[in-house]
């Protein structure tokens, strides 16, 4: 691979077009013949015994097929600790529990047959806050867990603790110790497109559901159980997925709608869809964890890190996703951002009668990396060193095992941080623009960069498959949702085989063609697959030389036979210098097969197409198809120490931000962004930048204006008038980013990646920027006028009164 | 949603005659950027929308002793025309902010007026322009002023079949300085506040001030108090600096899931006083002296 043809550079999205002209087809888009739809009936209290349900009315209206509770249905558990119902009886926990579901032959029907549903409850005492839940007298939640035995508190049963050297001690003999608490708000993923599946049997009781999932194969897994629950033992099912209009985390889990749908088609024997609007997409789906982070960080007398002390409580809300398990990517920079000898992280998981929560794009980074950041630049104003060079200071370098036992081999961190600041113009600014109310900050990320173990398998295959035009599909386990996958795998299939992009077709989303992955997440997707297609190619492109070895001298000469006849006085060359080449004699670029020993003489040479057509039509012919998995060399954490190399690279990254503060209004403008990402080696300009910029604006809602705010359980914005996400008038100041090539060995090129890093550190480079330009240091997030406004005039009080005791002091003298 | 006929009238009479066929239980539709909303959530269940599009006399654009503008004007020409951005620049700049450029293609003033949410953009520019507004309905026409159109949330002194036809601000005069200014969490969003400003000048002494506020009283608001503190003074640092604190007084902002009472007063206060500043330099470019 010496010289890379497409990789590194710009090629237009195969998804593109479709999707721009409105002609992709997401779920909402697809009819199924006989298909009814479905609608939930959502819980009307936070936390009440359901005492009835009646269900008379809704049955009786016409158009109505099927009327289901969790009382004429099969028990189906879902979630990662198998503590939630597909349908609730006997009590609800949250706003959004499903107490019935009906299937009618419109969506008016069926939304008129919900409102018909009469439920009784009785409304028992809630729990908003992990404070209230933890208080000794609160109310359970869950009375037992799903094992059945009677539990005593509101823990969700999933810890998370992790220490590495002397924390105690190396607090004695720090000469700088900073402590303060960070808290971060439920953020919702803000999909464009909302989430939705169709489900339909077969006559032999298979299902194939058409769902919105990142999570093709486990969810094929879940939905195997459910049809187990629901005495369809053996059945199989097939999960197709269609074009995904965002995911950002919300597809990781499998959802109670998806059952509902899966019971509805069941009970009615047609296809039922169930696809979400927006205000169901904000109260029935999953945001990301609010976080509360109390830490500590001290340096020695030259700003070397002697430690750092993180506890966390999280707010579950009331069931159990993968969600529970973001503590392990929390560790990550936790233990492991800038050289840090000792290490103390402890998080509570706590049950409340809040929406519960799940995975979101950073999976637990971005809560982390803005308690660290925020409390990063603390550290350095105290212990007196720019928060930069404090960076620089404590920067990790390549081939270095951290505390946790990541191996980390490419490291562009410092890089990152020089090029950040470059862009800034660091040393004019930073600490002068105090007096415009102007000030620039940065903040570092530290993430997985090659997949991550987080099951025992953490692999992915892909098939490759060659036509008879020299066409190439390559099937993928792994999930298109707007990243860019498809671009990135085309790429990779067209380098490491030797044809060109146009001539590689990406199939993705359906269990019964694309083989198994793991899932769509942990920034893997281009990693895995593109390393699987490099696999897949080699065998390909032995076979081909394979078939080389046997056809190719005969092509050469019957089209320079034919050559002859066709074109007076040409004159052939004679062949018998060439000799009879083996497989190991030939290359494959451009679509041609020729000589690796003579790559420039046009008439050796074999159009792929040819070749092939010439191995399939004749008598014990063949066809190319190869495969590969891959799984990267990494570990699971080992569940007592949460140690263990769970990557096969790790990726740093630094942003930056110029801001202006309005000392009246509290108003942050951004003036100028910049971030440096490792991405170990660019597979895609355009797209690559494309999730940076994404990233860097999304993490720009989550620092400003982004919060899913709740009433008692209740969500008072669940629609884009009151839950402002951040749009295309908002980014009126440039952004620069510099991706820093590290080249990492394990990566697909060098590749390493970039999905999620790009909004990890955006909220932190924020809020310093925000103490640099006016002095105040906003603690909880969204970094709202109202609180910055607030801050000031605290700091204007402070301020007063101690010029006003300093008077009171000097007048006592 | 519920459903609902749908009628286009060619004239005002036909439309008229629509809504008393219906008894109540219809209403106009103009761009449909609220009405449409509201019908979906279900808090507005008219049996027939009256579509006001076909109505040729609702629209166009007049020059007479000042500006008579059609109902149906869209707010897209209020930000675009220089009919407008010209003589009434405070009014253009609130169309500019309005919505989104897919909705101001559609959404019409009229319809923004009779909507009479508080916080309706074009309301604070055309209150400081002592707007006059043409109701017609069966019985005839009328005209009110535009302070006394608006009577709270959602309320307006049009009744059920009352059509806003036309508007009508007169001919600035000279010296006029004007300014609108709308706070939000993000650049495309209903105003957590929004302001305007129109100030007549005669050297540094102002002859004539008009305030207007919004989302921050149940009704898009004159500010008269501020108003009479600054009619004859002379604007400098002093009277700007006592601005904030009169304004958060006339005010009675409430605290919703967009923002707090206490911001509103807050941000209304800096914003009139910003608005004044503004409306200054456009009376005087470079008129940073006038109130040296
Ligand atoms: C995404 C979005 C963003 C928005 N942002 C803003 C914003 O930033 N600022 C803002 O002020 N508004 C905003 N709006 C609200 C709306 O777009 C404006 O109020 C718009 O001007 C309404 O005009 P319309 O023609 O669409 O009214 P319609 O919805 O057609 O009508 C509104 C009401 O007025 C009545 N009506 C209409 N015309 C007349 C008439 N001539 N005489 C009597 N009654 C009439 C109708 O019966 C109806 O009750 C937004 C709306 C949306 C959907």
């Amino acid at each position: 691979m010496s010289e890379l043809q497409f990789i590194g550079k710009n090629h237009s999205r195969p998804d593109g077009p479709d999707k721009a002209a409105g002609k992709a087809l997401y779920i909402h888009d697809l009819v199924r013949p006989g298909m009814l739809y479905g609608k939930i009936k959502f819980s009307e209290y936070a936390h009440a015994a359901i005492k009835h349900i009646d269900t008379s009315r809704a049955e009786k209206l016409p158009g109505v097929r099927a009327v289901i509770t969790a009382y004429n249905t099969p028990e189906i558990r879902i979630g990662f600790i198998k503590d939630n119902f597909a349908l609730k009886k006997d009590k609800v926990r949250q706003f959004r529990d499903e107490v019935a579901a009906v299937a009618a032959v419109d969506p008016e029907t069926a939304a008129e047959a919900v409102d018909l549903i009469e439920v009784e409850y009785e409304e028992l005492p809630g729990v908003f806050s992990p404070d209230e839940a933890l208080r000794a007298d609160a109310p359970l939640i869950h009375e037992f867990d799903s094992r059945g035995r009677p539990k005593k508190d509101n823990l969700v049963p999933v810890p998370w603790n992790f220490t590495a050297g002397d924390v105690e001690k190396a607090k004695q003999l720090s000469a700088v110790v900073v402590e303060d608490d960070f808290d971060t708000p439920l953020v919702q993923q803000s999909c464009m497109g909302t989430a939705g599946c169709i489900a339909e049997f077969d006559l032999m009781n298979n299902l194939l559901i058409h769902t919105k999932t990142q999570i093709p194969f486990l969810a094929q897994n879940d939905f195997n159980a459910a049809l187990t629950a629901m005495g369809l033992k053996g059945r199989s099912t097939r999960v197709i997925v269609p074009a995904i209009g965002g995911s950002f985390g919300s597809g990781l889990d499998t959802h109670a709608y998806e059952y509902i749908a899966i019971l509805l088609a069941y009970t009615t024997g047609k296809p039922v869809k169930i696809v979400f609007n927006r205000h169901e997409e904000f109260t029935a789906l999953s945001p990301r964890q609010a976080t509360r982070t109390h830490i500590i960080q001290g340096c020695d007398a030259n700003g070397r890190l002697t430690f750092r002390d993180v506890r966390m409580v999280l707010d579950n809300g009331a069931y159990t996703s993968w969600g529970a398990t973001t503590p392990s990517v929390m560790m990550l920079p936790i233990s492991s951002i800038y050289r840090v000898p000792n290490v103390f992280y402890q998080t509570t998981i706590v049950y409340t009668n809040n929406t519960y929560c799940q995975a979101m794009r950073g999976y637990g980074n971005p809560q982390a990396a803005w308690a660290i950041e925020s409390n990063m630049d603390q550290l350095a104003e105290k212990a007196g060193i720019d928060p930069y060079e404090f960076r620089m200071i404590n920067a990790n370098v390549p081939n270095e095992t951290t505390p946790m036992g990541l191996n980390i081999t490419t490291c562009g961190f410092s890089d990152c941080l020089q090029s950040v600041a470059r862009e800034l113009d660091w040393r004019e600014k930073r600490g002068k623009g105090r007096s415009r109310a102007r000030g620039v900050g940065m903040a570092s990320l530290f993430h997985v960069g090659g997949a991550a173990r987080v099951y025992r398998s953490d692999g992915t295959g892909v098939i490759m498959k060659l036509d008879d035009f020299g066409n190439v599909s390559i099937s993928s386990g792994g999930i298109e949702m707007g990243q860019g996958f498809t671009a990135a795998l085309t790429a990779a299939t067209a380098e490491a085989l030797g044809v060109s992009p146009d001539r590689v077709t990406v199939i993705t989303g359906d269990t019964a063609i694309c083989p198994w992955d793991v899932g769509t997440h942990a920034s893997r997707g281009a990693f895995t697959a593109c390393n699987a297609a490099i696999l897949a190619a080699d065998k390909a492109r032995q076979k081909i030389f394979e078939l080389a070895a046997e056809h190719f001298m005969a092509r050469v000469s019957a089209n320079l036979e034919r050559r002859m006849k066709k074109q007076q006085g040409f004159q052939a060359p004679n062949l018998d210098a060439v000799g009879n080449p083996t497989a190991s004699d030939f290359d494959l670029r451009q679509n041609f097969v020729f000589l690796k020993d003579r790559p420039d003489d046009p008439l050796l040479r074999v159009p792929l197409d040819e070749l092939l057509r010439e191995a399939h039509y004749r008598q014990q012919g063949t066809i190319i198809v190869t495969e590969a998995f891959y799984d990267p060399c990494h570990e699971m954490l080992d569940p007592k120490t949460c140690r263990g190399n769970i990557s096969a690279a790790y990726v740093f990254g630094v942003q930056g931000a110029e801001v202006e503060v309005d000392e009246e209004t509290g108003k942050v403008t951004v003036l100028k962004f910049a971030a440096a990402h490792d991405v170990g080696k660019v597979l895609n300009p355009q797209t690559l930048k494309g999730q940076i910029y994404g990233a860097i604006v999304q993490g720009l809602g989550y620092a400003l204006c982004e919060e899913y705010k709740a009433h008692r359980g209740k969500n008072l914005n669940p629609n884009f008038l009151d839950y402002k996400i951040l749009s295309a008038p908002d980014v009126d100041f440039p952004i620069h980013v510099e991706c820093i090539e590290t080249d990492d060995r394990q990566g697909p090129f060098g590749a390493k990646g970039v999905g999620e890093p790009g909004l990890v550190p955006t909220a932190p480079a924020i809020a310093n920027a925000v103490y640099d330009a006016v002095g105040v240091r906003i603690k909880s997030l969204p970094i709202t006028p109202e609180k910055v406004l607030a801050a000031l005039r605290e700091r204007k009080n402070k301020i007063a009164k101690e010029a006003e005791a300093a008077k009171g002091g000097s007048n006592v003298r | 949603m519920k459903k609902f006929d749908y009628h286009r009238p060619q004239t005002l009479k036909e439309a008229f005659r629509l809504m008393e066929k219906y008894k109540g239980r219809a209403r106009y539709i103009a761009g449909g950027t609220d009405i449409i909303v509201r019908v979906k959530k279900g808090v507005a269940q008219p049996d027939a929308l009256v579509s006001l599009r076909g109505i040729n006399e609702l629209r166009g654009v007049e020059r007479g002793r000042g500006l008579t503008f059609g109902s149906m004007t869209l707010v897209r020409e209020l930000e675009s025309d220089p009919v407008f951005s010209t003589d009434f620049p405070a009014l253009a700049r609130a169309a500019a902010v309005l919505a989104s450029p897919q909705i101001r293609n559609v959404a019409t003033v009229g319809g923004n007026l009779a909507n009479a949410a508080p916080s309706a953009d074009c309301a604070p520019p055309l209150l400081t322009l002592e707007a006059q507004l043409t109701l017609e309905g069966p019985g005839g026409k009328r005209e009110v002023s535009i302070d006394e159109f608006f009577q709270g949330p959602g309320r307006t002194c049009c009744d059920a079949i009352e059509i806003i036809t036309r508007i009508t601000v007169p001919a600035p005069a000279n010296k006029t300085g004007m300014a609108f200014l709308k706070t939000g969490r993000v650049n495309q969003d209903i105003a957590l506040a929004n302001a305007a400003a129109l100030l007549v000048m005669e050297n540094s002494v102002c002859r004539k001030c008009r305030l207007a506020v919004g989302a921050v009283a149940p009704v898009p608001l004159r500010l008269k108090t501020v108003e009479s503190a600054i009619e004859g003074r002379k604007i400098d640092d002093e009277l700007l600096g006592q601005i904030g604190a009169m304004v958060e007084h006339e005010i009675s902002p409430i605290t919703d899931v967009r923002t707090t009472e206490d911001y509103r007063r807050v941000v209304t206060g800096v914003m009139v006083g910003r608005a004044i500043r503004q409306a200054l330099q456009n009376v005087y470019p470079g008129g940073q002296e006038v109130f040296r």
